[in-house]
């Protein structure tokens, strides 16, 4: 038996990175006597996938998890007992059951939606407007990024999929996927709201999405 | 919520050791309490949290119903600059409470080089640095822990020390405490009732003078306060608390897993060993408690892994029947068992093969000597037969390898022990050959430390050998261990040469102590920010010759911990130097009968 289990990653715990968050997860699953499957080996580690990883910092109220059984037992009783062994912060908001035998599905998420929470003196005004406007109207936002201490050039328009101002900062959804990926930090940075160095406003995943129709390609990097 | 708003914790790394909220952490609301303890760890939260005396003193001080007890861990470097720039003080993990509005501060002093972190802990807690600057209603700073058998380095910074087993203790400090608070005693009047306290130490009792040779003259007591304070011992183990409801942290911890101590106390008899000499006598607990504990304990924390904790975990009287109840009790749910501290035998590593059911773990052997003359000059009671047996079974039972440690510069250590290393090496090598090992990397990881002459021990007046000595010797290991079968890794000798200074060290240090945290922030334990440059011209300044306390001590020496007692007696530890050079061996006693150590123990002489 499989479940798919709804959580969230609340403010009280957006300090945690996804490894963190993960140990945290299981360790709740453990406590909650759910029975999940191990993998075999020289270190059985539980069946226990996650759909995406958040960064530091970052709080979500759309995540999932996917707990592979290793004996039936009643969703509502897996949502009662997981609610229980969860510290605050982390919060489960549904457990469904999924068809044993598939793959999580996670991997048909494309889009994430945030909100991010821009100090007062940011916030809606001609300024932040013109600045989004001058940002959508680019063909092109080349970003610098370090991997392994080299630097390189990534275009991020292509993942930017919307940018809004919103009472509290801004409203943002992204696209991911094999082509690559932008980081909302990336677009703060973008917009000259953030650069290395400053704390980062707080970024809270709104919404996952998943199967958009479009043309093959559109997300390649140029 | 930290002191620093929260955007700031985007600029520090792992900023999860700042946020509390850990899961069985005791949040209680300290509004109404009539007493708050701060517990701290002179280290970073992830080594402090991992601790297992924080845990247990955590607990039993929260049990008290109106007692409030709350963490605080040294900050990296990052968060403590950020405290500076905002002006935060460091605070306390459970309410963010800042560390001067704590009644009792206690410290736990695991290691030599984190003294200069519980400075630095308490100038960003805002409580000043020498007891005798505070005023009536700043906290007690005490501290405890193995290094606070020899605390007089800081003997100014501390109210109070803790000699030995902590658990009555931290119950008799609050019921005192509380007591004087609410008859309105003065800070002087409450110092003089805690040393009425078994095994409390209050070093502004006693005072200190020194000689013209540079050591310590005398150590004199004011009057009514105890000449000597013996250390204090929790008799009945299995009788004392133990938390089955440990913090789980976020952060990953240097020891991550449930820790059941076993038994607390060994009686082998390694001469070099402080915590053999200081933590008698033998005591355990029984084999229904352990289990009972470590259910409870996986229960309530989602752990995956149980480790028996002990001074020689295979020395355990019903080792075999404790691991066959745990592996039975855990059978299909995926909990693992391990044993570290395990001696170099085949039993051992039997018992090590038999627990590793659920996750195998390596084999660690410390043979500490290379030859068996400088082992029985140490008193390891371990023979060439005990490593080949030992290192047989682990090659039979399909490890690839093997850890061993060993240590230089111990006393009377020659080349031909220097070569003997290289030789019990070479053996383990050709065993593996013999024996078909297929392996990929080294046959044996080694690990070679530097001996440090410890308080309290049978070598605490030998020498550290100095460092381009020490250097020397490793390089000598390293240049005679084929790169292709073994992998040397050595603790560089300048920290163990302030390790040394600082274990036997007197008030003296104290301003050296004080120099060093305000020039280098606390952070002498972590080897990237350790420099044994700011120690020498610290020591330097304050006309202190390094060499007078890292080098031999005359036998005749007034020690600057002999008004501190652990019960084992001067004429043993004298006794057990002179038999050590004549490499007579003494047996443990469990086995042959008392030795007459002093040890506090019913059958003791």
């Amino acid at each position: 038996m499989v479940v798919d289990v709804a959580y969230a990653k609340g403010p009280a715990l957006r300090y945690l990175s996804h490894l963190e968050l993960m140990r945290a997860f299981e360790r709740a699953v453990r406590r909650a006597g759910v029975p999940v499957e191990h993998s075999q080996g020289f270190n059985p580690r539980p069946k226990i996938t996650h759909a995406s990883a958040l960064a530091v910092g970052m709080s979500s109220e759309v995540e999932r998890a996917w707990l592979v059984l290793s004996r039936p037992m009643a969703v509502a009783e897996v949502q009662r007992r997981l609610t229980g062994a969860c510290p605050d912060g982390l919060q489960i908001i549904a457990v469904r059951q999924a068809l044993t035998g598939t793959k999580p599905p996670y991997g048909q998420f494309d889009r994430a939606e945030y909100r991010i929470e821009l100090p007062e003196t940011q916030r809606v005004g001609p300024e932040l407007e013109a600045r989004i406007a001058e940002l959508l109207a680019r063909r092109e936002i080349s970003i610098m990024r370090e991997k392994d201490g080299q630097a390189r050039c990534v275009d991020i328009r292509p993942f930017v999929e919307s940018l809004q101002a919103t009472d509290c900062g801004l409203r943002l959804v992204l696209a991911f996927g094999e082509g690559g990926q932008a980081k909302p930090v990336e677009v703060l940075a973008a917009l000259g709201l953030w650069s290395p160095g400053e704390p980062v406003p707080w970024i809270h995943r709104t919404a996952l999405f998943a199967h958009r129709q479009r043309s093959k390609g559109s997300l390649r990097r140029r | 919520m930290t002191p620093i708003p929260d955007e700031l914790l985007s600029l520090v790394q792992k900023p999860a050791r700042y946020i509390g909220r850990e899961w069985n952490a005791i949040v209680k609301d300290p509004r109404g309490a009539a007493l708050r303890w701060a517990l701290c760890f002179p280290d970073i939260y992830d080594v402090g949290i991992a601790h297992l005396g924080l845990r247990v003193l955590y607990h039993i001080l929260n049990q008290v119903e109106d007692v409030v007890c709350e963490r605080v861990f040294l900050p990296w470097p990052d968060y403590r600059a950020l405290l500076e720039s905002t002006g935060s003080p460091l605070c306390s993990l459970e309410n963010q409470l800042p560390l001067d509005t704590f009644d009792v501060v206690g410290f736990s002093l695991q290691y030599e080089l984190s003294y200069p972190a519980v400075l630095e802990m308490l100038r960003l807690g805002g409580i000043a640095a020498r007891a005798r600057d505070r005023g009536e209603r700043d906290p007690l700073v005490i501290a405890g822990g193995p290094c606070a058998l020899n605390p007089e380095p800081l003997a100014d910074f501390l109210d109070a020390v803790c000699l030995g087993d902590g658990e009555d203790v931290v119950l008799e400090i609050t019921e005192c405490v509380r007591q004087g608070r609410s008859a309105g005693a003065g800070r002087g009047e409450l110092l003089r009732e805690l040393a009425r306290i078994e095994g409390l130490y209050v070093p502004g009792l006693y005072s200190v003078e020194y000689g013209a040779d540079g050591r310590v003259r005398c150590i004199e007591p004011q009057s009514g306060v105890p000449p000597v304070v013996t250390r204090r011992f929790v008799r009945d183990l299995d009788a004392a608390a133990f938390p089955t409801r440990p913090i789980v942290p976020y952060v990953e911890a240097v020891h991550d897993r449930v820790a059941i101590e076993v038994s607390r106390g060994c009686t082998r008899g390694c001469r070099f060993c402080h915590a053999g000499m200081t933590y008698r006598p033998v005591r355990e607990r029984t084999p229904d408690t352990i289990v009972r504990l470590a259910r409870e304990s996986i229960d309530a924390t989602g752990y995956d892994e149980v480790s028996l904790l002990s001074l020689s975990t295979a020395d355990y009287s019903q080792i075999e029947p404790l691991c066959d109840a745990l592996l039975e009790e855990f059978d299909g749910q995926h909990v693992s068992l391990s044993l570290p501290s395990l001696r170099v035998d085949s039993f051992s590593v039997a018992l090590c093969e038999k627990v590793s059911r659920v996750r195998k773990s390596g084999i660690t052997l410390a043979p500490e000597a290379g030859t068996q003359r400088l082992r029985d000059v140490i008193n390891k009671p371990v023979t060439d037969s005990h490593i080949e047996e030992a290192v047989r079974a682990a090659f039979a039972a399909g490890h690839q390898s093997v850890k061993a440690y060993f240590m230089i510069g111990l006393p009377t250590e020659t080349e031909a022990d220097l070569e003997g290393i290289i030789g019990v090496l070479e053996h383990i090598r050709r065993l593996a050959d013999a024996m078909k090992v297929r392996r990929r990397g080294p046959v044996v990881n080694v690990s070679l430390a530097t001996f440090v002459p410890k308080p309290h021990t049978p070598f605490q007046w030998e020498p550290m050998t100095p460092i381009e000595e020490a250097r020397r010797r490793q390089r000598f290991v390293v240049n005679g261990a084929s790169p292709k079968h073994f992998r040397v890794r050595w603790h560089d000798a300048e920290q163990g040469l302030v390790e040394a200074i600082l274990a036997r060290g007197d008030r003296r240090l104290g301003p050296v102590l004080q120099r060093v945290a305000g020039a280098g922030g606390g952070m002498e334990a972590w080897s990237e920010y350790f420099s044994l440059e700011r120690w020498l011209a610290a020591m330097d300044a304050e006309r202190l010759d390094p060499r007078l306390y890292a080098g031999e001590w005359p036998e005749n020496a007034t020690l600057p911990w002999d008004h501190l007692s652990t019960g084992v007696r001067r004429e043993f530890l004298l006794g057990e130097r002179r038999r050590s050079r004549q490499g007579v061996t003494t047996p443990d006693c469990r086995v042959d009968g008392c030795q007459g150590c002093g040890g506090f123990c019913e059958n003791g002489r």
